[in-house]
């Protein structure tokens, strides 16, 4: 069990320090059907996906600036990726970090400094989501060691060649549904089945015979529906 | 299958209708936002997605028990236990779990408020501060603090605030007190505490009226030691436990319920029965000196015959009790609650004390010394004196911090018209309730999860209360107010520790000495937060002699009851206590145990009675006392006295908040102001009413119907020397013999291989140890985001409830039994709502679990009509949780919309979280590593989860599985084997006294 100690000096003030990381992870969900793509093309352009409400980010950000040219790892800035769920959108302090001393001249950063300065979130908008009836582990794809995953799952593999977007959008319109998920994880072997622990639940030393005649089986879990879904 | 359409395809068409809707719907859907954090977390362990947990303290009642808070992405979403603490062990009660409601409550107030005419207008919270700083120069011992919360260090600090502005000493109000035990203890044994009563070590437990399963000292503590002496218990062949359990009230409720035995006695005649049976015991003790000379010669009066007479009991009963009492050795006799609620309480535990002493119980049973320090609240005797001072005008500022005295209090205490002599009323309640709508300004508090403080509620128990998220609005804690407020006012007294913090902090180097802990006092501070306090073990005092101005007090007076008609008698509440609760949705929407009511009041009324009276069940009936009269439904209880009428506490508000207001009556506006001779605690058996039918239907909702199990065998007893011989009951399936038929299926394992390895979770249940607490339910909303329906939709049988307590009565009159037991989904091997859902939405998933997949859904509810166990809830509509409650919501459980079915799911999430740790080390979930929530909050450990795959796990050893230990079955049975379901959860059978029998 965790049990932390708080180890708060002074009081906080009231609510913003502690805005939600994201509220994928948290939406009191009602069952809204996947948003549709929602392409964009500028960001200062209001672009109006079919049938939809406009969609602005509230800082032209560059994917293409930070990750190619600069050649900036994509877990600098999206930490939780390989520990969590969640892919943890960058803290306003990361941004700050940098640029600090780097583009302090440029009217997109001069907007991220202005957020800083009034201690304000930046209210990005949502492009990459999955339902929230859906529990999707980022780390798990990340940490991925079986092929032909080796060294895990690309962010590529997913989000499509994020790296040279200047405007993130969606490419594979079916993002987040349940049939583009299965693609892999019923194609690919080693991703659908869980393997049976070797270790024995009272000692982890000696491996537990399940007295199944096919041995060391591995069990379709992966598609069990509970594995997902709860 | 060539002909016509085929199911499959059928349901694709209409699904493909289903989608174009929703794919508009869908267009018109805003896109989220994501909004980053400001700065990360700098503590190391956060990880978003997993919780992190804090130990801190329940603040709910005065028992204080140890609380583990669970925080998700700093939210509290749930409260548990801490089992490291010294009281609550790892439990926690129904009120306990319903703190985070209290925390999210929608009438908390968002900023500082002050008057305007009826209304009020938020304004700066400087410039509240500066105007209450204002009244207080100057107003000297004008200034009087009233508050219901006094624990640990805030008692000290408040002396010491109040002390430098001069003030009146502070005012503690809680009508539940215990005062008359402690003016019984000095006089009887020159203590004046509330000793340690160990439940668990007697062998014989003698109850005069106290509830000590819902309400009475610390319930959850008082559940475990109970069920140490009651329950069953295998391990020995059944010789060890299971003591006997006698209640002597005029009334049952669900400590009464529990009972193995109820004597029905007439109200306030429990003293007379307590000293006939010392003069019954005493024959056949060692009492040393001349004192049991003098005992005797005291006891004299006291014969059965006489004890007969006055309490309407009997006579053999009460031989019979005697001489069971007198054998056990230790036994223990209790009294609190309605024995204790005359105004000559005093005076029945001064008998008890004189039952226990002859008995033999002091210094066994009953320990002085190592006291339970119940909060020092108020006598009600000094409450009234202040309303003297109030309407005198002589009180000048007001202060109230978590007490709501205009309801709280009796209307015949004038403490309306009181509250309205006073010139300033300033309230520093973090919710809105009656006082403070009369508040003149308002600086709210924070809630208990929000606040720096601690609790001391028992000797060697330190216990702290640490914040476990930020403030939900912008406002400061009570203490903070205070420390702000005198320094505004010029008061330098607190310049060192401008924040309750340091305060606490330097308070805790006390603390530290006290229990002699050694080394740096910041090493032992993070402990401290850590553990959730210190702790000492304490000794308890020697033997304590009997001091003999017993013998000179006169312990027989029948205490005088007002009025005519039937007595009333104002009970407890378990969910509500004495009302702080009610406007916790969980609280109102979890029926009573016992009565199954939700959302509302109700009068206990013996059914002989009612048919007397020409007052039908569900009646709505008019009670008129000289005070007032309230109208509410009468209920027939078996376990009421046939003069007596009993309704409990906490309902029937009238300012605090949409879910508290105009629910049911408030059963003190009948009351007289008076209180107890001796000990001033408020006395609530006083009066007597007139009761009268008016023929209409009072519209009661109650979650169950029948009380009846017409022979089903849903909750099955066995007799204890049939347990103890090892013998099952022939028959099984309540009657129903299950046929010998092949079965239609074969085993889950053989039809589809990896089935049940390495995981099938099960269940066991011992009926034996579940008291009806439902603190389990209260768990199970908090857990799984259970929405709240309210009164007219729970009474169409829409209340959502995954786990509920089911209650049954065998038998009538006086010997009536009730039998509670937790029911929910059994997730069965051959589960009946599987093969008729028609979209696969539920099916059997490979460890065990009947999966059900809300967005595959389409509301059938063919499931919930082939469910035997009726444990399938249905969403008739889109629940919403009123805000900010929907910050309570766990992220890890989807939040079911309308047209959806939903159940028990084992706390899937919790197995999953436990997975992703057992995966990570490469081994399998070890015994004991999940625990769903119910089985986590029950004091009692009723509940047991666990693999059932793996022989050596502690549930298959209690349930018994497999034809090879079929014969080893005593207790075991599931519910409904005939259905060959094949469920998951096992059940013990509940283990009874035959009537010859004895512990």
């Amino acid at each position: 069990m965790i049990r932390t100690s708080s180890t708060r000096t002074a009081r906080l003030p009231a609510g913003l320090t502690l805005i939600l990381l994201c509220l994928a992870v948290f939406t009191p969900a009602v069952f809204a059907p996947t948003a549709l793509a929602q392409l964009m093309t500028d960001a200062d352009v209001e672009k109006i996906p079919a049938g939809g409400e406009s969609v602005r980010q509230p800082i032209k950000f560059s994917h293409r600036i930070h990750a190619t040219d600069n050649q900036i790892d994509c877990q600098y800035c999206h930490i939780y990726a390989r520990r969590s769920f969640s892919s943890g959108v960058p803290p306003v302090a990361i941004c700050v970090g940098c640029h600090r001393f780097v583009g302090a001249g440029l009217a997109e950063v001069q907007k991220v400094m202005k957020f800083w300065e009034k201690q304000e979130p930046i209210p990005w908008v949502k492009i990459h989501d999955v339902p929230d009836f859906v529990r999707y582990p980022h780390y798990k794809h990340v940490n991925a060691r079986t092929e032909p995953f080796k060294d895990g799952v690309s962010c590529q593999e997913c989000h499509g060649p994020i790296e040279t977007m200047d405007v993130v959008e969606k490419v594979t319109p079916n993002f987040g549904q349940m049939g583009w998920c299965l693609k892999c994880h019923l194609t690919i072997p080693g991703s659908m089945e869980r393997k049976r622990a070797i270790a024995s639940s009272t000692d982890p030393t000696k491996t537990k015979n399940s007295g199944h005649p096919s041995g060391d089986y591995t069990r379709p879990l992966l598609t069990d529906c509970l594995t997902c879904h709860n | 299958m060539d002909k016509g359409i085929r199911r499959r395809d059928f349901f694709k068409v209409i699904g493909a209708g289903g989608a174009a809707t929703a794919t508009l719907a869908a267009c018109a859907d805003k896109p989220e936002k994501l909004i980053p954090y400001l700065l990360p977390p700098d503590n190391v362990e956060f990880v978003p997605g997993r919780p992190l947990e804090y130990a801190t303290t329940c603040m709910e009642c005065p028992a204080h028990c140890g609380m583990v808070v669970k925080t998700r992405e700093a939210r509290a979403i749930k409260a548990e236990g801490n089992p490291d603490h010294l009281v609550s062990q790892g439990a926690l009660c129904i009120r306990g779990q319903a703190t985070l409601q209290t925390h999210y409550n929608p009438m908390r107030i968002a900023s500082a408020m002050q008057r305007q005419g009826n209304d009020f207008t938020p304004m700066e919270w400087d410039a509240a501060e500066a105007a209450v700083a204002g009244k207080l120069k100057n107003a000297g011992n004008g200034i009087v603090y009233m508050t219901g919360n006094v624990a640990g260090t805030r008692a000290e600090f408040l002396d010491a605030w109040l002390g430098a502005l001069g003030a009146s000493p502070k005012v503690v109000l809680d009508t539940l007190t215990h005062h008359s035990i402690r003016a019984a203890n000095k006089t009887a044994f020159r203590r004046d505490e509330v000793p340690q009563y160990r439940i668990g070590e007697a062998r014989f437990l003698l109850n005069f009226g106290s509830d000590f399963l819902e309400t009475w000292m610390n319930p959850v503590e008082n559940g475990r030691g109970y069920t140490d002496m009651h329950a069953y218990d295998e391990s020995h062949g059944g010789k060890g436990g299971k003591g006997k359990f006698v209640h002597v009230s005029p009334h049952t409720t669900l400590t009464g319920a529990n009972a193995d035995q109820w004597v029905n006695v007439k109200p306030g005649s429990e003293a007379v029965l307590a000293l006939a049976l010392a003069r019954e015991v005493i024959s056949g003790k060692r009492i040393p000196g001349g004192e049991k000379e003098r005992l005797e010669k005291f006891l004299t009066p006291y014969t059965l015959q006489r004890a007969a007479e006055d309490t309407g009991a009997d006579p053999k009963v009460i031989k019979i009790l005697a001489r069971e009492f007198a054998q056990a050795e230790p036994s223990l006799a209790l009294a609190g609650g309605t024995a204790l609620a005359t105004t000559e309480g005093t005076r029945t535990q001064l008998a008890v004390n004189i039952l226990n002493y002859v008995a033999g119980n002091i210094g066994k049973t009953v320990r002085f010394g190592a006291s339970i320090r119940i909060d020092p609240s108020s006598p009600y005797r000094d409450l009234s004196a202040l309303i003297n001072r109030m309407l005198a005008g002589e009180v000048k500022v007001l202060i109230v911090d978590g007490a709501n005295p205009l309801y709280q209090l009796p209307a015949s205490s004038k403490i309306g018209a009181a509250l309205g002599k006073v010139e300033t009323i300033v309230s520093l309640s973090s919710a809105w309730d009656e006082t403070t709508r009369m508040a003149h300004l308002v600086l709210p508090g924070q809630s208990s999860l929000e606040r720096w403080g601690d609790a001391f509620p028992q000797k060697g128990v330190f216990s702290l209360v640490q914040p476990v998220m930020a403030s939900i609005y912008p406002v400061k804690s009570a203490e903070d107010t205070l420390l702000s407020l005198a320094a505004k006012a010029g008061v330098d007294a607190f310049s060192s520790t401008p924040a309750y913090r340091d305060y606490l902090r330097e308070a805790w180097r006390k603390v530290q000495k006290a229990v002699g802990a050694a080394g740096d006092f910041e090493e032992f501070w993070r402990s401290s937060l850590q553990t959730g306090g210190a702790f000492r073990t304490v000794t308890s005092a020697s033997s304590v002699r009997l001091d003999p101005a017993v013998f000179t007090e006169e312990p027989e007076p029948q205490p005088s009851m007002r009025g005519e008609g039937m007595v009333l008698l104002p009970v407890p509440s378990l969910r509500h206590r004495d009302g702080k609760g009610a406007s916790n949705p969980w609280l109102q929407e979890i029926p009573d145990p016992l009565s199954q009511v939700v959302w509302d009041s109700w009068a206990d009324i013996n059914p002989a009675t009612g048919k007397k009276m020409g007052i039908a069940h569900g009646e709505s009936i008019k009670v008129t006392s000289p005070q007032g009269t309230v109208e509410l439904g009468a209920y027939y209880h078996y376990g009421v006295n046939e003069n007596v009428i009993a309704i409990a506490l906490g309902q029937g508000h009238t300012a605090s908040g949409r879910n508290a207001d105009h629910v049911g009556v408030n059963v003190l506006d009948l009351l007289p102001s008076l209180s107890d001779r001796t000990s001033g605690d408020f006395a609530f058996l006083t009066t007597r009413v007139k009761v009268e039918g008016t023929g209409k239907h009072a519209g009661m909702v109650l979650t169950s119907d029948s009380p009846r199990q017409l022979g089903r065998g849903i909750i099955q007893t066995q007799s204890l020397a049939d347990a103890r011989a090892g013998k099952a009951p022939e028959k099984e399936g309540g009657g129903h013999a299950p046929r010998a038929h092949r079965d239609f299926y074969p085993p889950r394992q053989e039809q589809t291989p990896g089935y049940y390895d390495p995981y099938r979770w099960g269940m066991v249940v011992d009926s034996d140890r579940c008291t009806g607490c439902s603190a389990c339910v209260a768990a199970c909303y908090s857990e799984n985001n259970l929405a709240i329906v309210g009164k007219t939709r729970a009474g169409l049988g829409r209340e959502m409830a995954w786990i509920t307590i089911q209650r049954f009565l065998e038998g009538k009159g006086d010997d009536v039994q009730t039998l509670m037991q937790p029911m929910f989904c059994a997730q069965c091997s051959n589960a009946g709502c599987e093969p008729v859902c028609p979209v696969y939405a539920t099916y059997h998933n490979p460890e065990g679990i009947n999966a059900q997949i809300y967005n595959r859904c389409v509301g059938t509810r063919y499931c919930s009509n082939n469910c035997p166990y009726k444990v399938r809830r249905f969403n008739y509509f889109q629940y919403e949780w009123e805000s900010p409650l929907h910050m309570q919501l766990n992220p890890d459980v989807s939040v079911r919309s309308k047209g959806v079915m939903e159940k028990c799911t084992f706390c899937l999430q919790r197995i999953n979280l436990a997975r992703q740790d057992a995966n990570e080390q490469g081994r399998n979930i070890a015994d004991g590593e999940v625990t769903p929530a119910c089985a986590q909050t029950c004091a009692t450990k009723a509940i047991t989860f666990g693999n059932l795959s793996d022989p050596d796990s502690r549930v298959s050893g209690m349930a018994m599985r497999g034809k090879k230990n079929q014969e080893r079955r005593v207790r075991q049975y599931e519910v409904f084997p005939e259905l060959k379901q094949l469920p998951a959860v096992t059940y013990l059978r509940k283990v009874t006294f035959e009537s010859s029998e004895e512990a």
